[in-house]
Formats: structure tokens, C-alpha cells, sequence
């Protein structure tokens, strides 16, 4: 070992305490800046694993023609940067029409997948393959899956000439009849097939969303018939998906692609190459991750250097005699620099490993801990057991943050190595000090140098007296390294503040969600939907019907107890004047543009909703709402309970209005068309507005008849009495968050006249059994459902516990990250603050004796290290709190838009500041007092003390 | 009259082995008025014998008497206000408070105490160790002697019993030396300042009244002349 480096571990030992403090410093740092990334990758691995699971792996796309698909498909054999390819051929396009009215008519006929690169289990992941809802995929030639919707609907032919038709209610083993070969002529209208085949219909599966990338989506199909690979000869279109390796940027992606399908005719696969590394410009979620990584980073990396190279500079400051004296022996410049650099790598090798274990040990426990948050965030099935989210980086990233940490490391120590460079003999031999004054304190005493006055006592010496003074021109002294201790503090308190304010808003803002109808919520509900296109009284009756189901499943799930069903629908009617209020009008005037259906006398045509419960639960409301005996119906007179609140929600608050004014009865509509609607007339009279529909939906008029054309049935209903407020046993139903007039009926007026009612939906009420597990109790709950129903039916299970729960998790863990973040912003200060405080005093050594020595006691003494402390905690204080105020400020208007909470600051936290400030500076000044305590005025006063 | 008498006055530094036995029962006493100058050579105990006059170190055993009272009987803080009040002390190497002009390093002593600055004294002192217009100068736009002046002003602002000087002159040239000399000889004389020397300057000590020579922590002479 030469001579500088047991000279540099040697000053290292002697002074322990900094040594520690800054190699503590380093681990913080090197341990956040880690922890920083390795979440961002983790989360990023999760983003990816969840974009592959619900959008498939596919990096590119295309739908090609006849004319290119040979050689495209070709070169894709062949290719090698193809990892995975896979596709599917587009047999034609035909028109269905149907007697159930399927809200889109143009069904897409495509192969099965074909797999052209890769396993076959690879090549089907790349995109989202449907689910089989019932029998099987098509395999061979000549069998055809349709979507469940088609289930039990005949298919006739519409005399398009490209039409579907069905031998009668389609079902597993029927007969369809499909046209091949018809394009889609500029894009909408269908060209004519060159043939027409039969398949037997051998499965139905669930389409998934059209949105998605899905196997089945089209952007020209609303439906998606399904045959077996290789069972067309002609394609009209062939849709291939391609996942590469070895092209590691957008740019080479692009150029790959441009030559085998052509210059930007093809698609990517945005938000999973974002996820992969080749963002382009525009890419928001990579962005914002990296973003965050980069601020969040940056700070750290100031923050590092700052601490660091303060102590450093703090260890060259003590040694510039020593240095000078080196130099005068003959040590090179460069030696002595490398002394410096020298002390930073020792440091380094001791605070960057376990820097390191400790960000990802930090990160490991951070994400099994929030398990269910990650959960909640990157997993589309939940379960019980929370899995969370693996651990994931790379060991070249682990390589990678170790090398930033030594630059980080070595670049704070850079500036102080070269001014211990610098320093001369002469410097050594001088036994003054070079002192440097702030530029403030300098003019003030060259000011009293040209008037021969006094300069004006310092704040702190009037308060203070002499020790003030002193404190004063030390702190003017050693203002560089005062605002490295000023900046810390002020960050901290932000930091604190801030994630007070996280906690309060998020914890204000979930309130604020269960105060509009989380109240009285049941623990999980149950939905059942009937979506059956058929008349009022056959959709009414089907969903009647529906019971029987919602009993089964309720019967199934052990940890659940049912509460009594109710079956929401909608009707159409007219209320006499004086039935509406003015603050209905208003309201109905604000949600339907002033075609609010509501005459100023206060009367109404239009539609209302309505929730109908069995005869317990009405006995229940009428009681409730003070109406006499509970009436149940014939059919010919219905009674009905008027529900009066509706939430009124505008840009950021929510208010209550009471929309009716007094209700006696309303009378009842069928309408012949399930489409038109009620409206009144500028004279108050009802009119039937239909709606006619021209171009599949695209456009369409308007025509107005007469109620007595258009209406098929009537009836009227009394309203016995009216509900101020949403009861509990609707809370589940939504009823009162709608922009519809609601109204609660007994079940038994559905039962008599099924006709008059539009009754799509059945919700069950469930409450938890109490040491239940809320997620494994929803998904049975939901395993139930899917099994049980079938058809139109379509099932959901709204499980509340499990999303308070997530959305605690979620919140929660954002608290931990924001607390994780100012904690250790915090230590970085405390190094901070402590290393320059510790060593003004170890710096002045010499003065501390001579001032003592000329008589100031101990108690001056102390006065005079509380006087500079005070200031530092002051102005840390004042420009934290200041700043704190305004990032609360920014939180809460960036809050604001989403939930309407009124500004407070969180005043626990702004005590914990500023306690934590007065904890932290009284900590130092402890252990100044101690080492001044401890110093030897007589050693310090020799001159030869180097 | 003695304003000053030291007693069997012992220091050890260390323990054990390593100790050194810096004064080795020292008696010795100075009169108001003196002045003494003490000389020895280096490591001799001269400086701490001045360290345990002016009441900055605590003594082994033995006793320090000012004005007849045991010094080191006083707390730290007590002790503190004796330094401050009944001794100046002028070092070598001046020490002074680099973050204070002239003005502010020489009114010290009377500032710690709380007390006014005699503003006519303060004038009277700047003026006579030829300081008038470097009072609002930080000590590093000093040289060396006007440093020196500076610390010799600090010792003598608050009139204290006794002025204790370290080799004053050990860091000057002749020039300055002359001149410092000559102003700590003018405040013996015109103020009957008592005046402890520490030296091994030949010329120093020859100004003196009375000569102590110390060696290995024992008194081996103690003259008085003229």
C-alpha cells in the first residue's frame, strides 16, 4: 500500500463518525436511487405480462390482400428476426339479418389460427383468442363457431346477396349457410360472393371487447364466424400477427416491416413495444413511468451529491494544512487529488454493495407487502392470496445503478479533491485561515471600513447578544454549506407535508366515493342482465324468469347470504301537472337540453325507471314511506312508491334534488317500437317519438306520431306514497344515480302485466359471512354465474369488499412510497445537517479555544451553537413550510378536478415537520456540545496542532 | 502586594507510562505592577505554567491565588468569567476571531461579560496600538504586527489584574517585535499593568524587572533586577 492511500485510510479511521455519516449517506442513496429502478422495472415487466395477457405479444399486424399476402407470407417463413407468426384468412364478409334485432349486421368469416412461426401455443398468445362458451373450436373442413349471441337465433336471408341464413334457432349441430368471397367495397357497402358453403355450427364463444386487439375484432364486423385453418381457398383478406427478436428499436422494427409489408402499411403494436424499450414519441405510459423515474432519480442524484460532496469538501476544509503540508514535501498535484478520490472509492466499496442488496431487499419487501395493491393494479383475475408482483431486473441494470452510484460518488468528490489540490505551502504554514464572508456580511463591513461606523448588529445579536453575533459571521462564513443544511431541512418538511397531504386527499376522496351510494352497499351483488331482443312483454317475462337462476347461483356460494332480489327496468308514461317539481324540471332541462319532457305545470311524458321489489320489501317501503295498507295489484290500478332524490352531479360536486312535486298517477305505455320514446308536445300534449334507422345505425329520423298510433297496450299506475331517500334495500341498484325519474313498484304489477314494463336486469344483494375471504367469495360467486346462466344472460358480480379493499391497497402503498421517499430524504438531510454542523466545530477548533480562553463560558458557548442552529432550523422551516403550502396547493387542484374536497393542510404532519426539524438540529447541536465539551483548549491553542 | 501566588503547582499530562510531568511542584508569586518575564527552553512547562495562571487549564494539584482566591475552586462557567474579567492573555500566533473586525475581537472580553464598551477607552486603546482606521478591518487584512496589536488591545480592554503574553513577539520581525514590546512596557508602566512574559528572546527578557527561568517543570531561578 503506498503511502497516500494508509495516509487516506488512516484520516478515514480518525474521523469516525463522518466516515460513517457519509458511507450511511452513500447506502441511502445508492439504496433509493436502486429502489427507484428497480420498481420502475418490475412494474414495467408486470405492464408488459399484463399487456401480453389481455392484448396479446404481437408487435405487428396486417390485413393482407390476395396480391401481397404470398409473399409477405413468404418472407415471413424465411425471415429471421421472426420469433412468433401466426394467421388467419378472411374468407368474406356477409350480411345477417335476423329476427332478433342484432344491434350490428355485418358478420366477418375468418380461419381458425394458422400458425407460420413458433409453437402453436406461442402463436395463439399473440393475440387474445375468445373463450368457448360451448362445444369446441372448428378442426375440420366444413364446421364454423359462431359468438353466443347467435345462440338460438334464426338467421334468414335478407336478399343482400352476400347473406348469412340458418336452417332455424341456431344451435350446437345446425346448419348455416355462409357467403364466401364478398369483399367490402370502400369499406362499408358488401361486395358479391363468388360462392356460398354450408358449416356445421360445432361451437359458441364469447367475443371479447371490439376495442382490443383481439382475435376476432374487425374495425368492419361486428361479429366474427369462426372456421377451421385451411378451410379457405380464396382469401379476400389474410391477417397475419408477427412478434421479432433482435431488433431492438422502433426504428428497426419499422424498417424490418416496411419492406415485407409495405412503407407504414401495417400496424404496431403501440403500448407493448412502448413496454419493450422501442417508445416512439408518443408513447404516454413508458413515458410518464420513465419520467418518474428520471425526476424522482434526479432528485436523489442531487440530493447524493450534495450530502457527499459535502462531506468531502468538509474533509479537504479540515485537512488543508495537511494538504498544504504534503505539498510543500513535494506531493504532486496530482497525488493529492488522488488522495481525496481515493477516500471516495474506499467509501464506495464499502456503501454502494450493500446500497444495492438494501434497495432491492427495500423493493422485494415493498412489493410482497403491497401484494395486493400490485394486484389490484397489473392482475386481471384476483384470488385470495395476494400474488403481487415479482422482483424483476437484470443484473446489467443492477451493474449499471452500481457504476451511476460510483459516478455519482466520485463526481461529489471531485470538486473537493481538486481544491485540496490546490492548496499551497503556504496554506500549511499560515496559520490564519483564508476566511470568506457571505457577499452580505462583506459589504456590510466594507461599508463600516469607509464610514468608520459599526456595522449594524445581526438579527441574531440583537436577540442573542455576542454569541449571536458569533453565530451570525459563522453562519455568513460558511453560507455555502448553511444552504446545502437549509435546502435539506426545507426538502424534508416538503416531502413530510406532502405525504400528509397524499394521506388526507386519498383518504378524503375515498370517503367522498362512499358517500354517493357506497352507503348501505351490500358487501358483493350480483347482476344478472337479460339482453334478449324481443318485445317488452317476452324480454319481461324472460327476465322474470331469470329468478329461478339468480336463486341457483345464490345457492351455490356458501360464505354469501343472499338479500331479496330486485328486477330494474324502465317504462314509458305520462304524469299529470303538478306531478313534476321545478327543481325536476331544471334538472330533466339540464341533462336533456331543454327537451326535458317536463311541462311548466309539471307535467311529464318520457321514460322512468323503475325497481321492482317482492311483497316483504314493499310492506317494508310503504311503511316507510307512511303510505296506508300495502296494496298489491290485479293489473288493472298499480301502485307505485315515487322515489324523490336524484344526484345532481356537476363539473366537481354533487348535489341531492327532489324531482317530483306531488304524484298521484301515471299511465303506462307499450309502444309498439321498443325504440321511440315519450315526449310532449310545445302544447303539452304526449306525442310517440320514434327513431328510424337507416345505414346499420350510422344516421337515421326522426318522426312523431300520435300516442294512440303507437301504443300496443296501457295501464295505470297510483302512487301511494313517496321515499325521500334511496332505502337500503336499493342500494345495490343504482336507481337514484341516474338522469331518470325513479320509481319503486311491487313485483307482483310485473307479474300481471310483464308487458308494460321493459324489465332487463336482476340484482341480488349478498352479505358476507364474517371471516369470509371477500375475493375467493366474488370469484365463486362469479364461477357460479358463468355456469349457471346461459343464453341472453349475461352475469356480474359487483364485489365492493374487494374493491375498498384494492382501493386501500392501492392508496396504501402510495403512502408507503411517498412515506419510503421523505424518510429517506429525510436521513439524507439529518447526514446532512449533522456532517456540517459537526464539522464547523471540528473547523474551529482553534477559535472555540481562543474564545474560551478569553472567557466566553459555557454558556455563551452553547447560546452561541443554538443561535446558529435556530437559524438553519428557521430558515429550513420558512421555506419548507412556504413550499409545502404551494405543493399542497398543486395536489389539491390536480385533485380537485377528480373529487370535490376543500382545502386543508395536514396539520398532524406539518407538526411532525417541524418536530422532526427541531429533533434533528437539537440531535446536532447535542453532539457539538459533546465534542466541544471534550475539546482541550491548551491542545487546541498550540500552534504546531496540525 | 501579590496579586498572584501559585502553590506546589503540579501538571501531569497522561496517564501511566506516557505521562509527563510538564510542572513539577511549582511556588512562585508576582506582585500588581511586576512585570516577569519567564523564559526556558522549549518544552520546559513555561507555557503551561501561563495556561494554569490564566486560568484555562486545571492543575494536577496545587493552587492558583488571585488576588487571594483559589482560582480553580471556580465552576467552568465561573471560571470563564475570571478569564474574561482578570486576565489578557497574547499569544504568538495572535488568535484571533477571524469572523470579527479589530473593534469587535478587541471589545470582546467586555462584550462576553455583558457590558457596555467604554467607548473613550475603546478610542484611547485603538489609537494608542496605532489601530485608528483598521477598526471595521477582518483580522486577515492585517500584517502580522497590527495583528499582534490587535490581540495585545483584546488583553487590555477590560483593565483585567494580570496581562499574560506567550512569546509575543516569537512570530514578528525586529521592527514589530520593538513595537510590541514597547507597548506592552508602556501599560506596565504608565498603567501598572502586571505583565507575565513567556520568552526565550535575550532582549525581551532583559526588559523585565524580574527574570524566572524554568526548566523540566522546576523553577531554577527567579531573579529581580534593578
Amino acid at each position: 500500500m503506498g503511502v497516500f492511500a494508509s495516509y487516506t485510510l488512516r484520516s478515514l479511521r480518525k474521523n469516525r463518525t463522518r466516515t460513517v455519516v457519509t458511507v450511511i449517506g452513500v447506502i441511502l442513496s445508492t439504496a433509493l436511487l436502486t429502489g427507484v429502478v428497480a420498481t420502475a422495472t418490475s412494474v414495467a415487466a408486470a405492464l408488459l405480462g399484463r399487456t401480453i395477457e389481455t392484448e396479446g405479444s404481437w408487435q405487428v399486424f396486417d390485413s393482407l390482400q390476395p396480391a401481397e399476402a404470398d409473399s409477405a407470407l413468404g418472407r415471413l417463413a424465411t425471415e429471421t428476426n421472426v420469433a412468433t407468426a401466426m394467421d388467419s384468412q378472411v374468407a368474406g364478409f356477409a350480411s345477417y339479418a335476423s329476427d332478433a334485432d342484432l344491434s350490428t349486421t355485418l358478420l366477418a368469416i375468418q380461419t381458425a389460427p394458422r400458425v407460420l412461426r413458433g409453437s402453436a401455443d406461442q402463436a395463439r398468445r399473440l393475440t387474445v383468442m375468445p373463450t368457448v362458451r360451448s362445444g369446441r373450436e372448428p378442426e375440420a373442413p366444413g364446421e364454423v363457431m359462431l359468438p353466443v349471441t347467435f345462440s338460438g337465433v334464426t338467421l334468414a336471408d335478407d336478399g343482400s346477396g352476400a347473406s348469412a341464413a340458418s336452417d332455424g334457432p341456431i344451435e350446437l349441430g345446425s346448419t348455416v349457410t355462409l357467403p364466401l368471397g364478398a369483399t367490402l367495397v370502400d369499406g362499408d357497402s358488401l361486395g358479391t360472393p363468388t360462392t356460398t358453403r354450408s358449416f356445421t355450427v360445432v361451437g359458441f364463444y364469447v367475443p371479447q371487447h371490439f376495442l382490443r386487439n383481439d382475435f376476432t375484432a374487425f374495425e368492419e364486423a361486428g361479429a366474427t364466424a369462426i372456421v377451421s385453418p385451411n378451410d379457405v381457398s380464396n382469401p379476400v383478406l389474410t391477417r397475419v400477427w408477427v412478434s421479432t427478436s433482435g431488433l431492438s428499436t422502433r426504428d428497426a422494427l419499422k424498417g424490418w416491416a416496411a419492406p415485407i409489408f409495405g412503407e407504414e402499411d401495417y400496424y404496431l403494436h403501440g403500448q407493448l413495444l412502448a413496454l419493450q424499450g422501442m417508445a416512439s414519441d408518443e408513447s404516454t405510459v413508458m413515458e410518464s413511468l420513465s419520467g418518474m423515474v428520471a425526476v424522482i432519480g434526479g432528485v436523489i442524484v442531487v440530493a447524493a451529491i450534495g450530502m457527499i460532496g459535502n462531506s468531502f469538501s468538509i474533509s479537504v476544509a479540515e485537512r488543508t494544512r495537511q494538504f498544504g503540508l504534503l505539498s510543500s514535501l513535494g506531493a504532486s498535484k496530482r497525488q493529492l487529488r488522488r488522495t481525496v478520490l481515493l477516500e471516495a472509492v474506499a467509501i464506495g466499496v464499502v456503501g454502494i454493495p450493500v446500497g444495492l442488496a438494501a434497495g432491492l431487499a427495500g423493493v422485494a419487501a415493498m412489493l410482497s407487502s403491497s401484494a395486493r395493491a400490485f394486484d389490484a393494479m397489473f392482475r386481471s383475475s384476483l384470488s385470495g392470496t395476494a400474488q403481487g408482483i415479482p422482483l424483476v431486473i437484470s443484473p446489467a441494470v443492477v451493474a449499471g445503478m452500481a457504476a451511476a452510484s460510483f459516478l455519482v460518488l466520485l463526481a461529489s468528490a471531485w470538486a473537493p479533491a481538486w481544491r485540496a489540490s490546490r492548496v499551497s505551502a503556504i496554506d500549511a504554514i499560515r496559520q490564519q485561515q483564508d476566511i470568506r464572508l457571505s457577499k452580505r456580511t462583506e459589504r456590510a463591513i466594507e461599508k463600516a471600513q469607509a464610514t468608520g461606523k459599526a456595522p449594524r448588529a445581526p438579527l441574531l445579536e440583537r436577540i442573542a447578544g455576542l454569541p449571536g453575533l458569533l453565530a451570525s459571521r459563522n453562519l455568513s462564513r460558511s453560507s455555502s454549506r448553511g444552504r446545502t443544511v437549509v435546502v435539506s431541512l426545507a426538502l424534508s418538511v416538503v416531502l413530510i407535508v406532502l405525504s400528509g397531504a397524499i394521506s388526507l386527499y386519498m383518504g378524503r376522496a375515498m370517503d367522498v366515493g362512499s358517500d354517493l351510494g357506497a352507503v348501505g352497499r351490500s358487501d358483493i351483488s350480483l347482476t344478472i342482465y337479460n339482453r334478449q331482443e324481443a318485445d317488452q312483454g317476452t324480454v319481461s317475462t324472460e327476465t322474470l324468469s331469470l329468478m329461478r337462476d339468480a336463486q341457483a347461483i345464490s345457492e351455490q356460494v356458501d360464505d354469501l347470504t343472499p338479500g331479496s332480489a330486485i328486477v330494474n327496468g324502465a317504462l314509458e308514461v305520462t304524469l299529470p301537472a303538478g306531478s313534476v317539481s321545478a327543481d325536476g324540471r331544471a334538472f330533466l332541462a339540464d341533462y336533456y337540453a331543454g327537451d326535458s319532457g317536463a311541462a311548466e305545470n309539471g307535467s311529464y311524458a318520457g321514460p322512468m325507471l323503475v325497481s321492482f321489489v317482492d311483497d316483504n320489501t314493499w310492506a317494508e317501503l310503504c311503511k316507510e314511506a307512511g303510505a296506508g295498507s300495502a296494496t298489491t295489484t290485479d293489473g288493472t290500478s298499480m301502485p307505485a312508491l315515487a322515489l324523490n332524490v336524484l344526484a345532481w352531479m356537476e363539473s366537481n360536486s354533487v348535489r341531492t334534488v327532489a324531482p317530483y312535486g306531488t304524484p298521484t298517477t301515471a299511465t303506462v305505455y307499450e309502444l309498439r317500437d321498443a325504440q321511440s320514446t315519450l315526449l310532449l308536445d310545445s302544447g303539452g300534449g304526449a306525442l310517440v317519438q320514434t327513431w328510424e334507422n337507416s345505414d346499420g345505425g350510422a344516421s337515421g329520423s326522426q318522426r312523431q306520431t300520435s300516442i294512440d298510433d303507437a301504443a300496443v297496450d296501457s295501464g295505470t299506475i297510483t302512487f301511494v306514497g313517496t321515499l325521500d331517500s334511496l332505502p337500503d334495500q336499493l342500494a345495490n341498484t343504482g336507481l337514484t344515480s341516474s338522469s331518470i325519474l325513479p320509481v319503486i313498484m311491487p313485483r307482483s304489477a310485473l307479474e300481471a302485466r310483464p308487458n308494460l314494463f321493459s324489465a332487463t336486469s336482476i340484482v341480488v344483494p349478498f352479505s358476507l359471512a364474517e371471516d369470509a375471504d371477500p375475493f375467493d367469495a366474488g370469484n365463486a360467486l362469479e364461477t357460479a354465474a358463468n355456469a349457471t346462466v346461459s343464453g341472453n344472460a349475461t352475469a356480474y358480480v359487483n364485489n365492493n369488499v374487494a374493491q375498498n379493499e384494492m382501493t386501500e391497497a392501492i392508496v396504501g402503498l402510495f403512502k408507503l412510497l411517498v412515506t419510503i421517499f421523505s424518510v429517506v430524504c429525510l436521513l439524507i438531510a439529518v447526514a446532512n445537517v449533522f456532517n456540517t454542523l459537526s464539522t464547523s466545530i471540528i473547523l474551529r477548533t482553534r477559535e472555540f479555544a481562543v474564545l474560551q480562553s478569553v472567557g466566553l463560558g459555557p454558556k455563551g458557548f452553547r447560546r452561541m451553537l443554538v443561535a446558529e442552529c435556530a437559524s438553519y432550523a428557521l430558515r429550513g422551516l420558512g421555506i419548507g413550510l412556504v413550499f409545502s403550502v404551494g405543493v399542497v396547493v398543486l395536489f389539491w387542484a390536480a385533485l380537485r378536478s377528480a373529487v370535490g374536497v376543500s382545502f386543508e393542510l395536514p396539520w398532524g404532519y406539518v407538526a411532525g415537520a417541524i418536530a422532526g426539524v427541531v429533533a434533528v438540529l437539537g440531535l446536532s447541536v447535542a453532539y457539538a456540545l459533546r465534542r466541544s465539551h471534550a475539546l482541550n483548549i491548551v491542545e487546541a491553542l498550540r500552534a504546531d496542532a496540525i | 502586594m501579590d496579586i498572584l501566588s501559585i502553590e506546589h503547582l503540579t501538571k501531569v499530562y497522561g496517564t501511566g507510562p506516557a505521562a509527563v510531568r510538564a510542572l513539577d511542584d511549582v511556588s512562585l508569586s508576582i506582585a500588581a505592577g511586576e512585570f516577569v518575564a519567564i523564559v526556558g527552553s522549549s518544552g520546559s512547562g513555561k507555557s503551561t505554567l501561563m495556561h494554569l495562571m490564566g486560568g484555562v487549564d486545571r492543575p494536577t494539584s496545587g493552587t492558583v491565588r488571585m488576588n487571594g482566591e483559589d482560582v480553580y475552586k471556580r465552576s467552568d462557567e465561573q471560571l470563564a468569567v475570571f478569564r474574561r474579567r482578570e486576565v489578557g492573555l497574547v499569544y504568538q500566533f495572535y488568535n484571533l476571531i477571524p469572523v470579527l473586525d479589530v473593534e469587535e475581537n478587541i471589545t470582546l472580553p467586555v462584550r462576553m461579560d455583558g457590558r457596555k464598551v467604554n467607548e473613550q477607552r475603546l478610542a484611547t486603546l485603538v489609537s494608542s496600538l496605532g489601530l485608528r482606521g483598521f477598526e471595521h478591518h477582518l483580522p486577515n487584512q492585517l500584517s502580522g504586527g497590527q495583528q499582534q496589536r490587535v490581540a495585545i488591545g483584546r488583553a487590555l480592554m477590560n483593565s483585567p489584574a494580570i496581562v499574560l503574553a506567550d512569546e509575543p513577539t516569537g512570530n514578528l520581525d525586529s521592527k514589530n517585535s520593538a513595537e510590541i514590546m514597547r507597548l506592552l512596557r508602556a501599560s506596565n508602566k504608565d498603567l501598572h499593568q502586571t505583565l507575565v512574559v513567556i520568552t526565550h528572546d535575550e532582549d525581551v527578557a532583559l526588559m523585565a524587572q524580574r527574570v524566572i527561568a524554568i526548566e523540566d517543570g522546576h523553577v531554577v531561578s527567579d531573579e529581580r533586577r534593578g
